[in-house]
């Protein structure tokens, strides 16, 4: 078993046993899901304090006692090397955060394993153990006993933060987390590594991502993305939550995010919704919901679902409106699964009499009375004259009541 | 509700949110270790140090910013960043130095718990072991911020100082004089009382704490101007107050030759203010500020060694989860405690003694700190002006050289 620390600042010989050197550092290349094999070794030349990039295919034995080379070191040509395109296991991983996907929490390198793996030098795992500590510090003697265990985390299901990082050198296991794992973990990094995270996540997700992290912390990854790469993210938001996060900024910072919404997204309603209170049914509402007209049949509406889905954080109803957007009824997905194709919205809508909505001034306290009370999944918003404005969920409630969880 | 109106509470409840780290820090400043030091220091020499009491105001002022300031840009607390920075070898060292110093600390502060319920009568072989018991129960069950606040609003007693300081009418004259006219004995008990007078109003764990409290309350650099005026003004006043402990030491004690050898002693300071109540008075600030001490210091040092090892931490945890942060915790309620608990240790003492032992660390912390804020990789832009470099190498070099001569004239 070979650790990084043990290789760190040994010696580099060449081919006629001269030593040239000490190795500095070492360059991989970061792919989702694969053991990262040693691509470049960072020699530092002893005599002109130069440093130089060795190739690993130049390397003959590569162990602890140290590095020796295939070659000369004078039949050695100089590489250009794209620094930006590699990691470097000492500069950016060593001492750093990483994240550990499969525990779904943030730890610090302590140390690197190397092995080979497929007939390549590859980093294997990450050492995060007291031991690694120790071994660091050249005193893993002092555990005589053996009393601390080595404990490693599979490369493959861990994400370097630092470095330069592409979308395609995200971790599969870190694509796969929920977006609020995601927003624990890019809360309790620290700023630069957390925007770097975020960045690094296609649009969609960090939209959900960001939905779910704390508002003071939301508020600071923000401004730090600039409003051009925040306007982005921010569109992927549910409407509700770019709400609460545009009052929370100030109102030129606001306005210069809201400029930069890309069309897709309806600033107007954001825009809107910024004048209700923050402890109303508008101000808690989301403007996204299903609709249809009572005369669509069940076959249309269905249809709808499925080729408008991907727009909508849920779709548990169906909101019937007439023309002028006035709310008649209400259809569950369930009845709508049952009932016959031909048959029209207004044969099988729940009528407006019997069901609860609330009004747009309406407190939060009421809205959530009404919800528990009747057992709703959500709740209709409506205007005086009767004109549907958005849903209150009972996730929205949930995040009102307990925002930190 | 127009959305001016909307945001005025929100305002409001910020401001006061935002005050909050530099007055904890600075007023937890004047702890068990604290409160003796400056009685100590005004009992056996009058208002010789007052010119020390005065410089250090401005250090205390510019290394609590510069924490402030390395919070607020990387939003991660010391530890962390000096692992990154430095590595583990470094990591280890400024992590040892930490460690000692607080433990220390943290005995002072048991010292305190001791010595203002001696004054009730209650024996220290009650009081300590049900006061670690407290402090461990609070900080293991995460309710950190609520006893935080009962305690540093009890300590809010220390503004009695201030009024007392009035009433037993010094020579403002002299004490004026004394701040700006520096006056040295070139004695071991009068560098060691100096060392400790620096090393209670500037401490390794106070730099720690800030740094760590902005992180945790999502402050950002467009708090920096707020935050900066409330380290600014926390420092000088928790300094205010130091300052009126010296001279009602000064006063009541150093003119009619009394020695401090226990608390009783120390809290003869406020017999002109509070009469016969003196000695209560002065147990009840010294158990309360003890005790907002006791909280912060374990958390400081697990917080501090979580990041820097890369431990789970914080109180949102569970003990499974993160086992290395509780155990830290643990153990520095425990060997402080213990420590106290032998039979003969003078309780006065260990509160003097540990504040030098923070005094001859501090150097250490503040070069990291120094060479982290000089770091244009790290503080982008935010990097130190001169005036905070020439303040806090001051510091640095004048704690250095007092310990030199320190050890100097002990032989």
């Amino acid at each position: 078993m070979l650790y990084l620390s043990e290789v760190l600042n040994t010696d580099v010989q060449d081919s006629s046993d001269e030593i040239i050197g000490k190795l500095t550092d070492i360059l991989i290349k970061q792919r989702a899901g694969v053991y990262s094999s040693v691509d470049f070794i960072l020699v530092k030349d002893k005599k002109n304090k130069k440093i130089n990039f060795i190739p690993y295919y130049l390397i003959e034995n590569f162990g602890k006692g140290g590095v020796i080379l295939r070659t000369r070191w004078s039949n050695i040509i100089e590489e250009k090397v794209a620094e930006d395109e590699y990691l470097k296991l000492n500069k950016d991983i060593l001492d750093e955060q990483i994240v550990d996907t499969e525990g779904i929490r943030i730890v610090r390198v302590n140390d690197l394993q190397l092995g080979i793996f497929q007939e390549k030098m590859c980093v294997l795992g990450i050492d995060v153990s007291f031991k690694g500590l120790l071994r660091r510090m050249g005193i893993e003697w002092i555990d005589v006993f053996n009393f601390f265990k080595v404990y490693l985390i599979d490369w493959r299901k861990t994400q370097p933060i630092h470095g330069h990082l592409k979308i395609n050198y995200l971790a599969d296991g870190l694509v796969k987390l929920h977006p609020a794992d995601l927003a624990n973990i890019v809360e309790k990094l620290n700023l630069n590594e957390g925007i770097l995270l975020l960045k690094t996540l296609d649009n969609d997700t960090a939209g959900r991502v960001l939905e779910e992290i704390q508002p003071e912390i939301q508020k600071i990854l923000v401004k730090r993305l600039g409003s051009e790469e925040a306007a982005e993210v921010v569109a992927k938001m549910s409407i509700d939550e770019v709400v609460d996060l545009m009052q929370s900024l100030s109102d030129e910072e606001a306005e210069s995010i809201m400029n930069r919404l890309p069309p897709g997204i309806n600033s107007q309603r954001v825009k809107k919704m910024l004048y209700y209170p923050e402890d109303t049914a508008g101000g808690l509402m989301n403007t996204e919901f299903m609709s249809a007209l009572p005369e669509s049949t069940v076959e249309a509406v269905v249809n709808k679902i499925k080729e408008s889905s991907p727009q909508y954080a849920s779709i548990l109803f169906v909101y019937i409106i007439d023309k002028t957007g006035c709310l008649l009824g209400v259809i569950s997905l369930r009845r709508l699964l049952i009932a016959e194709k031909y048959q029209t919205m207004d044969e099988i809508m729940r009528n407006l009499a019997k069901i609860q909505v609330v009004d747009i001034n309406q407190n939060i306290m009421d809205v959530a009375a009404k919800v528990t009370k009747y057992n709703l999944f959500s709740i209709a918003v409506v205007d005086k004259t009767g004109k549907m404005l958005g849903i209150v969920t009972v996730d929205d409630l949930m995040r009102f009541f307990l925002p930190r969880a | 509700m127009s959305k001016r109106f909307r945001n005025f509470w929100p305002q409001i409840i910020f401001f006061f949110s935002v005050i909050g780290p530099g007055i904890i820090a600075a007023n937890a400043d004047n702890d068990a270790g604290g409160i003796s030091t400056y009685s100590i220091v005004g009992a056996n020499f009058g208002v010789k140090m007052l010119w020390v009491l005065f410089l250090i105001t401005f250090s205390l002022a510019i290394t609590q910013e510069m924490g402030v300031r390395i919070g607020l840009t990387t939003r991660q607390g010391l530890g962390g960043i000096i692992r990154e920075r430095f590595g583990v070898k470094w990591t280890a060292f400024a992590m040892l130095t930490l460690i000692v110093a607080n433990l220390g600390t943290m005995t002072a502060e048991f010292a305190g718990i001791a010595a203002s319920l001696s004054i009730f009568g209650i024996s220290k072989f009650l009081a300590v072991p049900l006061a670690a018991l407290v402090i461990w129960l609070v900080l293991y069950k995460g309710s950190f911020k609520i006893a935080e606040r009962i305690f540093l609003f009890f300590s809010l007693f220390y503004l009695v100082y201030i009024v007392n300081g009035f009433l037993v009418k010094p020579d403002f004259g002299e004490a004026m004089i004394a701040l700006v006219r520096p006056s040295i004995e070139w004695s071991a008990p009068f560098l060691l009382a100096l060392i400790a007078l620096i090393g209670t109003t500037i401490t390794p764990w106070g730099q720690f704490f800030i740094q760590s409290y902005v992180v945790d309350k999502g402050l950002n650099i467009k708090h920096y101007r707020v935050e900066k005026a409330e380290v600014f003004i926390g420092a000088f006043i928790t300094n205010i107050v130091s300052f009126f402990i010296i001279i009602s030491t000064a006063t009541v004690l150093y003119k009619n030759g009394i020695v401090i050898s226990d608390a009783r002693d120390a809290a003869l300071a406020l017999k002109p203010l509070a009469g016969h109540f003196a000695e209560i008075l002065f147990a009840f600030g010294l158990f309360s500020s003890s005790m907002l001490g006791a909280f912060i210091l374990p958390t400081t040092t697990a917080y501090a060694l979580s990041e820097a090892f890369g431990w789970e931490y914080g109180f949102n945890t569970t003990l499974k989860q993160a086992k290395a942060f509780y155990s830290i915790i643990l153990v520095s309620i425990l060997i402080p405690a213990f420590l106290v608990l032998l039979p003969k240790i003078s309780l006065i003492k260990v509160m003097i003694l540990s504040q030098d032992v923070n005094g001859i660390l501090l150097p250490v912390i503040l070069i990291f700190v120094m060479i982290i804020i000089n770091d244009r990789k790290i503080m982008g832009k935010y990097t130190n002006g001169w005036i905070g470099n020439f303040i806090s190498l001051a510091t640095v070099l004048g704690i250095i050289v007092s310990t030199i001569l320190l050890i100097l004239f002990s032989f």
